[in-house]
């Protein structure tokens, strides 16, 4: 019996983890590949796959990101990091600059918009 | 500048389903639960105001579009009671939009419009309007008109999908106020947007992104309203939600906002609610 469409679950797990990824601490996980990999990340920490896994029969959530090398980092539901290890997956072709230009729009224009209420708020 | 005794709240936000109308109604009924006199002014030719705040409603009433068809500012004959003593409507007006496309001066007719909403406005503690998504000269009547602009942004997975596109038509919008403030036609000096369908602050976060909403957090109101089946029902049923359910979390964030201008604290608020309950 089929309650709900596959593709339709498989989206929403899929918004769930764009979701997490927007809430993860880009500074804090710089810090931890200093610490737990030795490595030095450049200017950003660019997200580019993830995934819902299960680590010690928990929920977890697999996110593979770019900085200078391919990581992925893993978490439980409580956001504490389980492990950072280097990834098996390389980001596709144009899938960081895609990334990258639209957050940064869209941040650009959230503070042009703030600037102008305060102008107005003054 | 046109100034008029009340203060007068502009609900504005050129992107449709952002909750302008469900706003506007709503906190039009919140402030006259305080015993506000409140004037709610329907600037977009839906009519969704009477709509959702209704008794009686006329079956084709006139309202704005008399002032730039017949160009006589007093509309008082049209303003409609609803079941709240403090609450009253001025309706669009059928052919509002038509009145607009017919006005052989744009910024005139922007001008006749704004002054009428004045004009009315007198007498009132609030006046509250609510502007239509597309019509520049309606909107631009509306700025005109307000001392304070309110910006109802939709903050569920939906609405934070198109955060982007939705904050560049914000942005033309808050241009449009700029220009206006600048030549002196509004007296705008506050403004605020307004987080809809979402509980509250962390789920605003949540949704948007830290780092992308610390850019906005401060020129957003800490009230927000929740998704509330609630809200929307009673809109169907034409009353606002403190008529159709006062307990429910949508009149509560409506009370609350309502509250946070008119400086009402707790304890009135909740003896107000007590009041309403059946």
């Amino acid at each position: 019996m089929k309650l709900a469409r596959e593709d339709i679950i498989k989206a929403c797990e899929k918004h769930l983890i764009k979701l997490i990824v927007k809430n993860i601490d880009r500074s804090a996980l710089k810090q931890a590949v200093r610490e737990k990999c030795d490595l030095a990340p450049g200017s950003d920490v660019s997200f580019y796959s993830g995934n819902i896994v299960t680590r010690n029969s928990q929920i977890a959530y697999r996110l593979d990101f770019s900085v200078q090398a391919n990581l992925s980092v893993l978490l439980d539901r409580t956001g504490e990091a389980i492990e950072i290890t280097a990834s098996e997956k390389l980001p596709e072709e144009g899938e960081l600059e895609a990334e990258q230009s639209t957050e940064e729009g869209g941040r650009r224009i959230a503070s042009e918009i703030a600037q102008m209420i305060s102008e107005i708020n003054e | 500048m046109n100034k008029c005794m009340a203060k007068t709240l502009c609900i504005a936000a050129p992107i449709a389903d952002t909750g302008k109308t469900v706003a506007a109604v709503n906190l039009s009924a919140a402030f006259a639960v305080f015993e506000k006199k409140t004037l709610l002014v329907d600037c977009c030719p839906e009519n969704g105001c009477l709509f959702g705040g209704k008794i009686e409603p006329p079956t084709d009433p006139p309202g704005l579009a008399h002032a730039l068809d017949r160009r006589d500012a007093d509309l008082s004959g049209f303003i409609v009671k609803t079941r709240l003593d403090c609450l009253h409507i001025l309706p669009a007006g059928s052919g509002l939009d038509r009145a607009v496309n017919n006005a052989p001066d744009s910024r005139q007719a922007a001008i006749t419009l704004c002054n009428a909403v004045s004009l009315q406005a007198q007498g009132y503690d609030y006046a509250v309007i609510d502007t239509p998504t597309a019509s520049s000269v309606l909107t631009e009547a509306a700025l005109c008109a307000a001392d304070e602009l309110l910006i109802p942004l939709r903050v569920d997975p939906a609405g934070a999908e198109y955060i982007e596109e939705g904050l560049s038509y914000i942005k033309k919008l808050l241009e449009t106020a700029a220009g206006l403030r600048k030549e002196g036609r509004t007296a705008i000096r506050s403004a605020k947007i307004l987080l809809n369908c979402c509980d509250d602050i962390v789920e605003a976060e949540a949704l948007l992104g830290l780092e992308f909403f610390d850019r906005i957090r401060g020129i957003c109101l800490n009230i927000c309203i929740p998704e509330d089946f609630r809200v929307n029902e009673a809109f169907w049923f034409g009353k606002p939600v403190v008529c159709h359910d006062i307990t429910s979390s949508g009149a509560y964030a409506f009370l609350d906002l309502a509250a946070l201008w008119a400086g009402e604290d707790e304890t009135v608020k909740t003896e107000k609610q007590e009041d309403l309950q059946p």
